[in-house]
């Protein structure tokens, strides 16, 4: 085990992200979460269950509720041990569960029973063994500045266990056949006196969004716990410095030192139990720097309580934790001037009652002539812009739904690009063995004449692939295909591989493109004429 | 290692840390918003019907623009916030941290059906437990994402104490740690304060048990030297 | 450079930009602002909308007209990055970044918040995408129909021959109900109403009509599931209702009320399945994307069928509500609205849109080439 374990990134959150990341803690363990939640709470619902439910089964659901700070434990056990990634086994829940009974379990099924911040408390009370006025002083300065975030946290989760327990029990009803489910309904809402299925069948849906929720609860109060003493005791700066310190000390004391360290950062949170030796070891190493009040004294008392009670007075007194709090509120001054302003009001009211009662109709008849008259004009500025709707008649292509391309693969197709005369610039360029922009030319001259020509549905990114299986689709001239191949092939010989063509070969597909760019041409002609 | 951050770059190749809000801050801000329209659909209720039948048409217009699209609305008007987001300082972003459009506040807003299935948001809460970055169904087809809105704080104080050049070079990270420690000063307890500075035994060398100065008081000198206070 | 002299060097920029991007935080705003909450002392002073105001207010307004965004956000950009890589103060750190996300917001900001107005948006939206979007998801389109009018024409034909089939469907409550609302024998006819009762109806065709489009559109998340139910039930269940007033003879009221808005409502409803179906089938066969790529692509374009349907419901409604309901009117000019509303339909979504604008470009371009 060493620091690099921490599967947490530590830093200050608001309380909300605290309580985010506690959900993101769960779903990654939530195997060994629930599987555990399944051996050790499992058995004591089922105990209950089997012996209370069918005599007495609202003593059965009330023991079940009564026990929770019981579970509670469960869930925080193994994720005070997995945030280390330390490897926890269903064995080791088993282990861990008489040290459950030791650590204050009366209080909190008594007196602490409906405490609302349960979970935020917990850590306090496993990890930590604190109890009594300890324990007071403790969550005080803990619960300073922390905004009461799990009294928050609490009531969601009521609710959110309410929700799904019932949830559960009406998409059962719903997935079942009609006439089943309304019997089930029945049974269910309408009998006083339930047969004992319909009992065990609630009592196991109220079990299973307990595990779901309770354990999200938990790690939710957990969280806020952690990230109440990142802020207050700067964790996050104290494993920078401790690096550092790592860094400059012997090579030979390295190792050792770093589990050290490890080990010492899992006692400031397992503290009373999992005291394994190296834990134990690595605590005699660091004796002096024993957290004096934010870490209440460990197993072997050093500190003095009255010494504690007066540094923490003393913590108190600092200015950040001492505060003063305006609250505002309603005051009740008198009744009857509001009385008769109710009476004015109502009378008002019923006069004009009374009014739109009249005028109802008539605003109505308004409402519905502008919704016509709204109709009218929209018809009217539809005609008049009958140009913009951009209508075409010929059913055939698609294509035109998209625009043309400007450009293909970088190759500008637009008309405006290409030269009067693409002929002879071609054979200008051939002269002058620029082969590659002859061809590019072809290339662009050819493709800018079948976009337009054919309304090919070429998308802005098509390859030259592409291009060609389209122009084989829709050209219908084997003529004008073999050459298009021709040309293809050509260019992406030339540009691609970089292999220079004969001359004859450049000459011949200027020649044979004549079909393509004198068609392009003629078609201009026939515009501007 | 686990976080709830989401790290997005920007063209400019800055990268933009959001922070991700999860069900709990969510399903309160969902909770204001229903009271706000369960209030305005009351107010509508008393006014509306005194217009007769008229009324009841126009209520149920109301009804069916409040169901569908006042998030939608104040999504788009009020960048990415409705009132109880706006309250729970939440915020819906695409993914690449630009404000939601028309397109992705109508898709996640409308998609809102399904997450309800089967009952009362079941469907969003799973999505929200085991996507990344809690996204609910919506979220994940409009491609957006609700963040905490972050604000500026006021700057906390250095304690202003003579600065000291520290004797051994520092990484970035280390500096960064004594920096915040300094403007984390005053929140810590005193004892702590001064136990955290020890652990800094590489820069404290040279301190001798007489020196008058705490390491706490070396550290907040280092940090000085480190922000520029010379 | 170390921290105080990187903030003195560079400080300006940042106020600026944030000026910038906040039009509140200009010195004159809060100059006035300031000024207003003098004026009511009592009241307690209003949160500053920024740390640092007091900084903000020495910027020289002359200064912030000559600001350039662009250059100041590039600039900015760059510190950030500058004072990570530097490990400066968090705080520092935290301004700089919180500076760069909120201006990163403004300069990417969605179309709606500058560019086309919204009118123009809109008009662009009905006269080219939408359908052009139809159009292109067309056998989207036809599988939609196919499970909706299918059940729906089939209901009708059975309901003639096997007259108790309607309550298969239906429960007897239902049905008598909607015989007494068509009974041609009744003293006032079906649905004779005023304005009043009109703008009642029309309110509730667009409350419940289109919350059962969008639900059907939703729904279609679930692998397409839910559209299809919804379809194939909404189908059976108007085609037994026609059937059964059309068996029961009532055809001469049936018939004329619902010719008018069955056109845009049926279409409405098909399209809205339609939007779903592309969904669901989205992740179901995604083809060579990833199945979320696949359904992010599929969520963008049916949203945009999702648009106009709205618009298709609210004038379905409108017409139901104030056209149908009529009774005046004869049943020829009614049935004669009917087949022209649904010529248009058709017209609209098989040819509006789809001659591309491309001539009135190239050929100004190509004008200014001549002269």
């Amino acid at each position: 085990m060493n620091l690099e374990a921490l599967i947490l990134e530590v830093r200050p959150r608001t309380p909300w992200e605290a309580m985010d990341l506690s959900v993101r803690l769960c779903v990654r363990q939530w195997r060994i979460l629930l599987g555990s939640w399944m051996i050790s709470v499992f058995p004591v619902f089922l105990i209950i269950s089997i012996v209370l439910l069918e005599q007495h089964p609202y003593w059965a659901f009330f023991l079940v509720w009564l026990l929770k700070p019981l579970y509670d434990r469960v869930p925080l056990f193994v994720l005070s041990r997995v945030i280390f990634s330390e490897q926890t086994r269903w064995q080791d829940v088993l282990q861990a569960i008489p040290d459950f009974f030791k650590t204050g379990i009366l209080s909190s099924l008594t007196l602490y029973r409906l405490d609302m911040g349960r979970a935020f408390a917990l850590p306090v009370i496993q990890l930590e063994g604190l109890r009594g006025k300890q324990r007071t002083q403790r969550m005080r300065v803990l619960r300073k500045g922390a905004k009461n975030r799990e009294v928050l946290l609490f009531i969601l989760c009521i609710h959110l266990e309410t929700l799904l327990s019932w949830g559960i029990l009406g998409l059962i009803l719903v997935l079942l056949p009609t006439d089943l489910a309304l019997k089930g309904a029945e049974v269910v809402l309408v009998n006083t006196e339930p047969p004992w299925w319909v009992n065990a069948l609630s009592m196991l849906m109220y079990f299973l969004a307990m595990m779901v929720i309770e354990t999200l609860y938990v790690a939710g109060g957990f969280m806020l716990y952690l990230n109440r003493r990142t802020i207050l005791e700067g964790w996050d700066i104290e494993l920078t410095l401790r690096k550092l310190q790592q860094k400059y000390s012997d090579k030979t004391t390295l190792v050792n030192k770093g589990s050290a360290i490890a080990a010492l950062l899992m006692v400031c949170i397992l503290l009373p139990f999992g005291f394994s030796e190296s834990v134990q070891a690595a605590e005699d190493q660091f004796d002096d720097l024993r957290y004096e009040i934010i870490l209440p004294p460990v197993a072997p008392v050093k500190a003095d309580p009255q010494q504690a009670s007066k540094i923490i007075k003393q913590v108190m007194q600092e200015p950040v934790f001492k505060r003063t709090k305006t609250v505002s509120y309603l005051k009740y001054t008198g009744k009857q001037k509001e009385q008769k302003k109710l009476e004015d009001y109502s009378a008002l009211e019923r006069t004009l009652r009374r009014f739109f009662e009249l005028t109802g109709p008539f605003i109505a008849f308004i409402f519905e002539a502008g919704l016509w008259i709204l109709g009218l004009l929209l018809i009217i500025v539809v005609i008049k812009n009958w140009q913009r709707l951009q209508i075409s008649w010929s059913g055939k292509s698609s294509a035109a739904d998209t625009d043309l391309p400007e450009t293909l693969f970088g190759l500008d197709i637009t008309e405006q690009s290409l030269p009067d005369d693409v002929r002879a610039q071609a054979l200008q360029l051939i002269q002058s063995h620029d082969y590659r922009a002859a061809l590019a030319l072809l290339y662009r001259a050819s493709l800018s004449y079948l976009v337009k020509h054919y309304a090919l549905d070429l998308k802005a990114g098509a390859t030259e692939g592409d291009c060609l299986k389209v122009v084989k689709q829709h050209l219908s001239s084997a003529q004008e295909i073999n050459y298009f191949i021709e040309l293809t092939q050509a260019w992406q010989l030339t540009a691609y591989a970089h292999r220079e063509l004969a001359e004859q070969q450049m000459q011949k597909l200027v020649a044979e493109g004549a079909i393509f760019y004198d068609g392009n041409r003629q078609m201009q002609e026939k515009a501007d004429g | 290692m686990l976080d709830t951050i989401k790290t997005v770059e920007t063209p400019e190749g800055v990268e933009l840390v959001l922070s991700c809000a999860g069900f709990y801050v969510r399903s309160i801000a969902w909770l204001l918003d229903a009271l706000i329209q369960g209030v305005i659909l009351l107010l509508l209720g008393i006014a509306l019907p005194s217009l007769g039948k008229f009324g009841m048409g126009l209520f149920l217009i109301a009804i069916f623009v409040l169901n569908w699209f006042y998030p939608v609305l104040f999504e788009i008007y009020m960048n990415g916030q409705t009132p109880g987001k706006r309250i729970m300082k939440i915020q819906v972003l695409l993914m690449d941290g630009t404000l939601v459009n028309w397109g992705a506040s109508m898709l996640r807003n409308l998609l809102r059906t399904v997450d309800f299935l089967p009952f009362f948001y079941v469907l969003g809460f799973i999505s929200m437990l085991f996507s990344k970055d809690f996204r609910r169904l919506g979220d994940l087809a409009a491609n957006t994402l609700v963040v905490y809105k972050r604000v500026l704080k006021n700057r906390p104080e250095i304690p202003e104490v003579p600065a000291i050049a520290a004797a051994i070079n520092l990484t970035a990270g280390e500096q960064q740690s004594i920096v915040s420690y300094a403007e984390r000063y005053s929140k810590f307890s005193p004892q702590r304060a001064e136990e955290l500075a020890r652990l800094a035994t590489p820069l404290l060398q040279g301190m001798t048990e007489k020196q008058t100065i705490s390491a706490s008081e070396r550290i907040l000198g280092i940090a000085n030297y480190l922000v520029g206070h010379r | 450079m170390n921290q105080a002299q990187f903030i003195h060097n560079h400080e300006q920029q940042w106020l600026l930009l944030e000026v910038l991007c906040n039009p509140q935080l200009h010195p004159d705003k809060i100059i006035q602002r300031r000024k207003k909450e003098q004026g009511k002392r009592n009241s307690k002073a209003s949160q500053p909308k920024s740390f640092y105001e007091d900084q903000i207010l020495a910027l020289s307004t002359e200064l912030i007209k000559q600001a350039d965004f662009p250059e100041l956000y590039r600039a900015v950009c760059q510190h950030f990055s500058l004072a990570k890589s530097r490990r400066y103060s968090p705080h520092l750190i935290e301004r700089l970044s919180l500076l760069v996300e909120q201006a990163h917001q403004v300069f990417y900001r969605p179309a709606h918040i500058y560019g086309d107005s919204a009118l123009s948006g809109i008009i662009k939206f009905f006269t080219r995408t939408f359908p052009q979007t139809v159009r292109n998801e067309i056998n989207w389109f036809w599988l939609s129909c196919v499970v909706f009018y299918v059940p729906l024409i089939a209901m009708v034909i059975v309901i003639q021959f096997r007259p108790e089939f309607v309550y298969s469907i239906m429960s007897p409550d239902s049905v008598s109900g909607m015989e007494a609302m068509y009974d041609p024998q009744a003293e006032h006819i079906g649905r004779e109403r005023g304005s009043e009762s009109d703008s009642l109806m029309f309110g509730f065709y667009i409350f419940n009509n289109t919350s059962i489009g969008f639900r059907t559109f939703a729904t279609g998340l679930l692998l397409g599931i839910g559209s299809l139910f919804t379809l194939l039930f909404n189908g059976l269940n108007i085609g037994s209702v026609a059937g059964h007033l059309t068996q029961l003879g009532y055809s001469s009221t049936f018939w004329p009320f619902v010719v008018g808005h069955s056109a845009l409502e049926l279409t409405a409803i098909a399209l809205s399945g339609a939007a779903g179906l592309k969904l669901g089938f989205s992740i179901l066969m995604p083809g060579r994307k990833s199945r979320y790529q696949s359904l992010l692509d599929a969520a963008r374009i049916s949203v945009r069928i999702m648009g106009g349907v709205a618009m298709m419901f609210v004038m379905a409604a409108f017409i139901e509500a104030y056209w149908s309901s009529t009774q005046f009117i004869a049943p020829v000019i009614k049935y004669s609205v009917g087949a022209m509303l649904w010529s248009l339909v058709l017209f609209y979504f098989s040819f509006v849109g789809k001659k591309v604008d491309r001539k009135a470009g190239r050929q100004s371009t190509a004008g200014q080439n001549e002269s």
